[in-house]
């Protein structure tokens, strides 16, 4: 298999703590996210793993270390990384319905303004790209998308807010996020939707997994 | 004898229905949120003849009163609150037996920060995505996702009888957590930290003597309880029970697990210590 290990590189191992493992892929690029969620998903059903958690570019293992040890851990991942199945993961596309500025996005103004847009310009170019789904994290449900429009790129707030709305659709560097909760937040809040993003009596209880296609729909 | 339940009357500044956690979903999201002290928590079960993962009521700082419905074998870890049980002084890390009708008082501590409340059968709360514990960010678990109120009526799981002991010593505290080095280590050694206003369940933010460090663009990655963040302020952020499941500041360490409990008995104000753990 050796000519995958040229296509992918060869990943770092960092142990971190007493019971867990990072796998650092040599960038964070689509290519290399979707071999972390096939592996991600392999690894989740090998015995004494507590956790495996995708990051951007990064694979976190939390492993039980009386049962398990962490060098033959870290060779089976190293096997996985290089025999991941190229087959993608079943593409779902999720569409999300945004009510965009005013009130239900209050950095839309200043958003568009610092991008030299129009308001409408920039919800044309929000809702008119496609966004895949690069990780979960942070909260339960909360979605990294990758695929924002680089003229909207914009760094995160100075300060982030004490309290986002639950709902609240938010961007910031290259990603776009729907706030399950209302939680802190640094990220713009261009818009707000109903969709209920985490439901812990669905299966799975998060709304968007990772490969999943995103298009958000103004209303 | 299915009709097993306790009453909060008074809940204090905040009482949370909390296990061990809920494990296995952080790639969703979902954070573990279990005891900020899985020391006493474990010790409680096991006082009084619980499983070891056997929901129990974690009480921060005292002040409160709950009255039991039916006979149970109680015990409290922790933060001694100078209980009472029907007016009788009831201590702290031994085991007690309570008739229907019983009150338990807790007061303030005068040390320690948080106190597990376990009841023999354990807290009958759903289980939600595999755990009991209260998960406050995303409102699951425990009793409704929320903290205890006056009037909560807790179920508790079938009456056991099998403890193995009594009573036990409280383990010593001396707030030196032992760590493992990650590369801006250097930044947490020789010198003490004040534990800040800003420290909840999610993280405790640590004060000190401190440089300012600029952090480049980091790529997100997977974080757990026991982590030691440094944000560009470089004051270091302990993450803890209900810490978020990925991150993006530079790590200076982990707290080893054994020793992780400490940080959930530690006030405002209190002085922590970081030494190098191999």
């Amino acid at each position: 298999m050796a000519f995958l290990m040229e296509d992918f590189g060869t990943p770092n191992f960092r142990r971190i703590g007493q019971s867990a493992i990072m796998l650092e892929c040599a960038d964070a690029s689509m290519p290399q996210q979707r071999r972390l969620w096939t592996l991600a998903r392999e690894a989740r059903g090998w015995t004494h793993i507590h956790e495996a958690v995708i990051g951007a570019g990064n694979l976190t293992i939390v492993f039980d270390r009386h049962a398990l040890d962490v060098e033959s851990l870290r060779a089976q991942l190293e096997t996985g990384w290089a025999d991941a199945p190229h087959e993608r993961l079943e593409e779902r596309t999720v569409e999300i319905a945004v009510h965009y500025g005013g009130n239900d996005g209050i950095d839309l103004r200043e958003v568009a303004h610092a991008c030299g847009l129009s308001e409408e310009e920039a919800i044309a170019l929000h809702a008119g790209a496609n966004y895949v789904v690069s990780f979960v994290g942070f909260l339960p449900g909360f979605a990294y998308l990758d695929g924002l429009d680089d003229r909207l790129h914009r760094p995160r707030r100075a300060q982030p807010r004490a309290r986002v709305p639950a709902g609240s659709v938010a961007i910031a560097g290259a990603q776009s996020g729907v706030y399950p909760f209302e939680s802190p937040g640094g990220w713009h809040l261009i818009g707000r939707t109903d969709a209920r993003v985490f439901d812990p009596s669905r299966e799975p209880a998060a709304l968007l997994q990772p490969g999943d296609r995103v298009r958000f729909v103004p209303v | 004898m299915s009709d097993r339940a306790i009453t909060i009357e008074r809940p204090g500044l905040q009482s949370l229905v909390v296990d061990r956690g809920r494990f296995g979903l952080r790639h969703q999201g979902v954070g573990w949120c279990g005891a900020m002290d899985l020391r006493s928590y474990a010790i409680a079960n096991e006082l009084t003849g619980n499983a070891p993962g056997a929901a129990a009521i974690e009480i921060v700082l005292g002040d409160v009163i709950v009255r039991f419905d039916a006979p149970a074998r109680l015990a409290l870890a922790g933060a001694d609150c100078d209980a009472t049980l029907d007016g009788e002084p009831m201590s702290t890390w031994t085991a007690h037996a309570a008739h229907a009708g019983s009150r338990l008082v807790l007061h303030r501590p005068r040390a320690w920060m948080r106190t597990i409340l376990a009841v023999d059968g354990g807290i009958d709360v759903p289980v939600v995505l595999g755990s009991r514990t209260t998960d406050l960010t995303a409102a699951m678990g425990g009793c409704a996702g929320r903290a205890l109120r006056a009037g909560d009526r807790l179920k508790l799981g079938p009456a056991c009888r099998n403890a193995m002991h009594a009573s036990v010593s409280p383990p010593p505290i001396d707030f030196v957590l032992r760590t493992i080095a990650q590369p801006l280590a250097d930044r947490l050694w020789d010198r003490e930290w004040i534990v800040g206003h800003q420290s909840n369940r999610m993280g405790y933010r640590l004060q000190g003597e401190v440089t300012a460090h600029e952090i480049g663009a980091m790529r997100s990655h997977a974080v757990f309880p026991g982590f030691i963040q440094l944000p560009p302020s470089g004051e270091p952020i302990v993450l803890m029970s209900d810490a978020q499941t990925t991150g993006g500041y530079p790590l200076a360490g982990v707290v080893i697990e054994e020793d992780l409990w400490m940080l959930g008995q530690a006030p405002i104000g209190a002085t922590v210590r970081f030494v190098r753990w191999e």
